[in-house]
């Protein structure tokens, strides 16, 4: 089985198709309810719809990280994880697209392309330091705490801080370097585990890829 | 070998000593001279905002710091508040240096709104004298300073007890005679204020918040009073006209009442009332602005896009669940289709929109123009205006000698001023006639009392008549709606420029026609189809 067959079946899987599904018809209301009618001229969708998608996406980063690791799935269903992860990003972009277009933010074109697949590789980074964490006994449940736990703590950090440094919601809004490159330090968990390495058995935890 | 020569040490005692002795000098000799605006001037000098003076006008506004740099706010210092100003800047032997102006502009409500101006100044041996318009806002604060360099030369600041938004009433006399005291029943709520020849401007800018000037100088300056009357300003000649030397009298043309742009030249004691109906054209311009100069696009209809977007899950989710790999590739590729497409469908054509509005006031062979831009921006941004622009609801912005910047929110509008000029007349009105002057012809043409008329052919004549009230494209109808009740009958107004909607023009000469005598000339007249259907007064539609 190739690379590509193996993702399909990954989106496939019920977990990634659910998400999937539940991801677009939340995007959808969303877009519903923000895009202007009737007399309305002001097309201000953009301003929640971003927001929500890249939260939503960080949520599904971090716990398919959390998944992947609790469950050992190894570097093979982590890698297809992702993937499907990042067709989850491209399938529901055309949603986003329309609301920009519409709402005519003033934002970089390459920010709003680049910050979903930040958010997703940084949160699927930390997702899976976390399923690492809580791995063994009550490790499901652990990272079902864990989770918004991680979410809580970037909010207040946020917060206390007064700039967009680690909160996926306003990061969507507004060109941060410091979220980005904080994105990039979250991804190296993933790419520490995915990356092929010399000496190491490719075929390592092959038993947890329909994880 | 000469030795520098150096400054003797000075005691702190006696540097302080010296600096109240000389305060206390410059403001024996100021009160002494007894001059209300140059009470003023003393007062900012050392460093402190004047204060109204019994009886006589609110003291002026001047900095001077050792005679170097002085600022002069307002005509005799006298600045008029929701109105044109002019500011003097006066320097001698100052290299090139920056006046800086700020502003609150906000109220107990709003909070402070700040407004931060700043000019270049030129530099040079001797006095270099500077004067641009400004639209002061009625304001919290106002403080100026003068840089050069990296020191200031010269400051003052104003508090809000000095924002006052009566109008002025300049006394053209020489300095020592009383002023007039009679003045109060023609001139209602206007503040007396002296002026001499060389206090007024020449351009019609400065004078936005001058209702008049009596004029009892032997030698006024032409040019300052042709600006005045232009503005709106009513020039009253109140002694004989032999009395006046130069080219003054020439204003009248030989009558006792000249209409000039949007004021006039008249004679009269200093309590007549002027024989001219005065219009205000800055009233003129914000009725005008109550259609908006632009529209926000439209967006794309939300069934379309909700049914677009439900359609496009569904198909990916069966690509997905039945495709396989086949369809997971196709799914792909129908993302970045669908990406493509609804950000072409849904995308504005331009990010900001501007529209403009000039509405002239046509006196004799002159006109005073005054101008609105509207700017609509869709995404946050700066949105730049001409120099000395300022925007119809106060707020925040900041602004150079070459341009207005003013900070907007994503999908909102801005309305700004700018400064009015004196233009010329593209018609003029004689022996109840209305004569072309100008290469394009004049349409939408309507007299106050007598309905629409005909347009003017370019150099043409129009000699309007009575007609049953007519019907204009929808933004006409809504601009004269708007209009019309501000104005006296007989006024006559037509458009130049507006089928494009891109440089629209509103000419307005007031009270222009003799209603009466138009009636009797010709009588009723039916005009073609357009002008037989009333004036609408609903359902006006701006351009998009």
């Amino acid at each position: 089985m190739n690379r590509f067959a193996g993702l399909s079946e990954r989106l496939r899987s019920p977990d990634i198709a659910q998400a999937t599904l539940l991801l677009g018809l939340i995007l959808l209301a969303v877009l519903a309810v923000g895009w202007p009618g009737g007399d309305s001229r002001v097309n201000d969708s953009w301003s929640i719809l971003a927001p929500v998608r890249n939260a939503a996406l960080a949520l599904l980063g971090a716990g398919f990280g959390a998944q992947q690791a609790v469950r050992r799935a190894g570097r093979q269903g982590a890698q297809l994880t992702l993937l499907a992860l990042v067709a989850v990003v491209v399938l529901t972009w055309p949603l986003e697209l329309a609301a920009q277009a519409g709402s005519y933010p003033a934002l970089p074109w390459y920010w709003t392309a680049v910050v979903p697949l930040l958010t997703l590789s940084g949160f699927f980074g930390a997702g899976t330091l976390l399923g690492t964490a809580v791995r063994g006994p009550y490790a499901g449940l652990l990272a079902v705490v864990a989770i918004p736990a991680l979410f809580a703590l970037l909010v207040w950090f946020d917060l206390a801080m007064g700039r967009s440094l680690a909160n996926p919601w306003t990061a969507a809004g507004a060109v941060s370097l410091p979220y980005a490159l904080l994105m990039l330090a979250m991804t190296l968990p993933w790419v520490w585990i995915l990356l092929p390495r010399r000496g190491r058995d490719p075929r390592r935890g092959r038993e947890g890829d329909d994880a | 070998m000469p030795r520098p020569l150096a400054n003797p040490p000075v005691a702190p005692w006696q540097s302080l000593t010296c600096r109240l002795l000389r305060a206390l000098l410059i403001v024996s000799t100021y009160l002494a001279a007894g001059v209300g605006p140059t009470v003023g001037a003393a007062q900012a000098a050392l460093g402190g905002a004047g204060t109204p003076t019994e009886g006589g006008p609110i003291p002026g506004v001047r900095a001077d710091a050792e005679a170097r740099a002085q600022v002069t706010i307002g005509i005799g210092g006298e600045v008029v508040a929701g109105a044109w100003n002019p500011v003097r800047v006066s320097t001698r032997d100052l290299p090139a240096s920056t006046l800086v102006l700020s502003l609150d502009v906000g109220t107990l409500k709003s909070g402070e709104v700040p407004v931060d101006i700043e000019y270049a100044l030129p530099g040079g041996g001797g006095v270099v004298v500077s004067e641009r318009p400004l639209f002061i806002p009625p304001f919290r604060s106002l403080s100026w300073r003068i840089r050069s360099a990296d020191r200031v030369v010269a400051s003052g600041s104003l508090s809000s007890r000095r924002s006052d938004e009566r109008r002025v009433l300049l006394v053209l006399q020489e300095p020592g005679r009383p002023l007039p005291t009679d003045t109060s029943a023609v001139w209602p709520s206007t503040r007396a204020v002296e002026v001499g020849p060389s206090d007024l401007p020449s351009d019609p800018a400065a004078y936005g918040g001058v209702a008049g000037v009596l004029v009892s100088h032997p030698s006024p300056p032409a040019e300052g009073l042709l600006a005045a009357a232009v503005a709106g300003a009513q020039v009253v000649f109140t002694e004989p006209l032999t009395f006046y030397s130069g080219a003054a009298t020439g204003l009248l043309e030989g009558r006792t009442s000249n209409r000039l742009g949007a004021g006039s030249a008249s004679t009269g004691g200093a309590g007549s009332e002027p024989t001219s109906s005065a219009v205000d054209s800055a009233s003129l311009l914000s009725a005008a602005l109550g259609q908006p100069l632009v529209r926000l696009p439209s967006p794309a209809p939300r069934r379309v896009i909700v049914l677009a977007a439900l359609a496009y899950l569904v198909v990916v989710a069966l690509m997905l669940r039945f495709g396989g790999a086949q369809g997971t590739s196709a799914a792909l590729l129908l993302a970045l289709l669908c990406g493509v497409a609804a950000w072409s469908y849904a995308r504005p054509s331009a990010p900001q929109f501007e529209g403009r509005l000039a509405v002239g006031i046509v006196g004799g062979e002159l006109a005073l123009m005054t101008e609105a831009v509207e700017q609509a921006t869709l995404p946050r941004a700066t949105l730049p205006f001409p120099a000395s622009a300022s925007p119809f609801v106060p707020q925040e912005y900041s602004a150079t000698e070459g341009g207005v910047d003013i900070p907007t929110a994503a999908w909102r509008q801005v309305v700004v001023r700018l400064p009015p000029r004196a233009v010329t007349a593209p018609f003029t009105v004689q022996d109840n006639a209305i004569r072309s002057r100008i290469g394009e012809g004049l349409s939408n043409s309507y007299v106050v009392g007598l309905g629409s008329q005909l347009d003017t052919p370019p150099g043409g004549l129009m000699r309007p008549v009575a007609s049953e009230e007519g019907v204009f494209s929808p933004r006409t109808e809504a601009l004269y709606l708007s209009l019309v009740p501000l104005l006296p009958s007989g006024s006559v107004l037509t458009t130049t420029g507006c089928a494009t909607h891109d440089d629209c023009t509103i000419w307005i000469a007031p009270a222009a026609i003799d209603v009466a005598a138009a009636r009797a000339a010709a009588g009723a007249v039916r005009l073609p189809a357009r002008s037989r259907i009333p004036l609408r007064s609903t359902g006006p539609e701006a351009p998009s």
